[in-house]
């Protein structure tokens, strides 16, 4: 399995406050990697350096092996697409628009879009099934329907590398869940995934590997299975949960029972 | 649709701007036939006409009409060019070139070439002070909202408005230190009201190549503009360098303002209105929003210019006068009209 996104040693200091240090894992092709951890943890933080929006301090973060800092932007927006939180927009954009501007790093300053532009829009709106939405405003545009159309957007990239940060936070369960099965269905032997999310359970259900950051560290690194586990959770999440196999559904059942007190917290 | 509503208003601007040229130079004080014009022109190109109209004619057309309607077309097409570009890079619908307070800083060095009486020999003192006076603002403020290579656009906007109030009150300073000597206090006055009288080809040649340099640029950043409008992290993460365009943009902005409140004096609102009508008509995409305003611009100040020329003929109302008073009461009703839409 070839690495796609790969992170090692990589440290992060923000105004001489350690964020990160010597964070190292890879996301390979055909992966749906979960990045999860508490508030303040790192994880938006590592999707911004990976998107070369933060300069990195030490270390290295190779998109399809080459380090970011040789990258330009475009070149870099061609690797690696992004999808943040659900966010409000009050243009008069269609969302053809909006999906077109994923195409913005393959095109030159006054170069129109090619019959290509066009196939990579067109894919990008028919695999988020928002193409009936195509000629509707953002504004007009419930959560669900303006996540899918920002996925769709990071699709028309064409970029190997996709990074989501909470992509399902203020969506309902139905569209959490719809969003997340989209990023599954997109994500084949060629592409790759860093999901950083907050619902355990639903990290669980989707990605094949997880990330865990507490205090900037990588603390465990696996399957679901090997990762939410009761103990790291009472560890690092500072809360009582149960972790349940469920051999009929082949997942795990997450169950957050209430928040742990900080000192009395198992070791 | 949208289609068949930019082809449209291409057209009409493209037409408006032709029928603001021609009246800009036709009338006057003195009326020049619109047949002679172009005998004049060709003449004046060396074509072989032989002239059939009054000499008169021909000066008044070629050293008072033309170089006023293309100071006016530079500076209608600049600031309304500036506006737009700066609305999307804000992503605020009330920025415009006087936003980071460039234009204050530009009437200030004008101000100041005034009271020292620099501009009395010769036309060039007056805008280089003033260009260099908006050059060093834009300067100072980027600097002021500058940390580690960031600048958050709210820290820029407040920095402008702080910057371009010291600019406002320097300026009164001056004022108020030159209402003693009645001369130099009425020219102060006449050039903080904004004006396109006795404009000279000295003036069009300082603000032309300028702006038309700028305005390139800056049309060349349409997409990144559109792009921009959705948000920084958006715009990042489909390859736009934000820093890097902000800086090339503001820098654009600023010369082109600066040029342009050299040559004109004050002109507020046409930087305002003329990208918000714009949008209502052909949405917000910056490759067709961004030549439309310029266009459009352009011919709106020369229009403004004619009728500023005419409603209280045989005097001149001030060109910077007239456009506010047609810019805040149309902005107040856009405001109203499209209240839960938002502007942008």
């Amino acid at each position: 399995m070839s690495a796609l996104l790969e992170v090692r040693d990589l440290t992060f200091a923000y105004q001489e406050r350690a964020v990160f240090s010597d964070v190292t894992f890879s996301v390979g092709a055909g992966e749906v990697v979960g990045l999860v951890g508490p508030n303040g943890s790192g994880k938006s933080t590592l999707l911004r350096l990976a998107l070369g929006l933060l300069a990195v301090d030490r270390g290295e973060l190779r998109v399809v092996g080459t380090p970011i800092a040789a990258l330009s932007r475009k070149a870099l927006a061609r690797h690696a697409a992004f999808v943040p939180q659900d966010t409000v927009i009050e243009i008069a954009f269609t969302v053809r628009d909006v999906v077109a501007m994923g195409r913005h790093p393959h095109l030159g300053r006054f170069q129109p879009e090619t019959p290509a532009d066009e196939a990579a829009i067109q894919w990008a709106l028919e695999a988020t099934t928002t193409q009936t939405l195509a000629e509707r405003r953002m504004q007009e545009l419930s959560g669900g329907e303006r996540q899918r159309v920002i996925l769709a957007r990071a699709l028309a990239q064409q970029a190997t590398i996709l990074l989501l940060d909470e992509p399902t936070a203020n969506l309902d369960v139905a569209h959490q869940l719809e969003m997340l099965m989209l990023v599954r269905a997109v994500v084949r032997e060629d592409r790759c995934a860093l999901i950083a999310i907050h619902d355990l359970a639903l990290a669980a259900r989707f990605c094949d590997r997880i990330v865990m950051l507490s205090e900037g560290a990588v603390v465990a690194l696996g399957t679901p299975r090997e990762v939410i586990t009761e103990a790291h959770l009472a560890r690092y999440f500072r809360i009582q949960a149960k972790v349940r196999w469920d051999p009929e559904l082949g997942g795990l059942l997450v169950l957050p029972r209430a928040p742990l007190p900080e000192r009395e917290a198992p070791r | 649709m949208r289609r068949r509503q930019r082809v449209l208003a291409c057209t009409l601007a493209g037409l408006g701007l032709v029928a603001a040229v021609l009246a800009g130079t036709t009338y006057g004080a003195v009326s020049i036939p619109w047949r002679h014009l172009a005998g004049i022109l060709a003449h004046a190109a060396g074509l072989p006409v032989t002239p059939d109209w009054p000499a008169w004619e021909a000066t008044v057309l070629l050293h008072v009409r033309l170089p006023r309607v293309l100071v006016g077309l530079c500076v209608g097409g600049g600031l309304a060019l500036c506006g737009a570009a700066l609305q999307a890079l804000f992503r605020n619908p009330l920025a415009d070139p006087g936003v980071l307070g460039v234009s204050s800083g530009a009437a200030l060095g004008a101000v100041i070439a005034l009271y020292l009486g620099l501009a009395a020999h010769s036309v060039w003192p007056l805008p280089i002070l003033a260009c260099g006076s908006a050059g060093l603002t834009a300067f100072v403020v980027y600097g002021i909202a500058t940390r580690r290579g960031q600048t958050p656009i709210g820290t820029l906007l407040l920095a402008g408005v702080a910057v371009g109030s010291l600019n406002a009150a320097l300026t009164s300073f001056v004022l108020s230190l030159s209402l003693a000597n009645f001369d130099i206090g009425r020219q102060l006055i006449l050039w903080l009201l904004g004006g396109l009288d006795g404009r000279t080809w000295e003036h069009v040649k300082l603000v032309a190549p300028v702006t038309l340099v700028a305005a390139g640029l800056i049309i060349a950043y349409a997409r990144d503009l559109d792009v921009l409008l959705m948000g920084d992290v958006h715009a990042a993460s489909v390859g736009v360098d934000v820093v890097r365009v902000r800086r090339v943009l503001i820098i654009a902005t600023a010369l082109v303002t600066g040029v342009g409140v050299a040559v004109s004096g004050v002109i507020g609102f046409v930087g305002l209105i003329i990208p918000h009508i714009l949008r209502r008509l052909i949405g917000p995409h910056h490759q067709w929003l961004l030549p439309l305003a310029v266009v459009v611009g352009a011919a709106f100040l020369v229009f403004a210019d004619c009728l500023a020329r005419a409603l209280i003929a045989p005097e001149e109302l001030r060109l910077g006068v007239l456009t506010a008073l047609i810019g805040a009461p149309f902005f107040l009703f856009l405001l109203l009209r499209h209240r839960r839409e938002g502007l942008l």
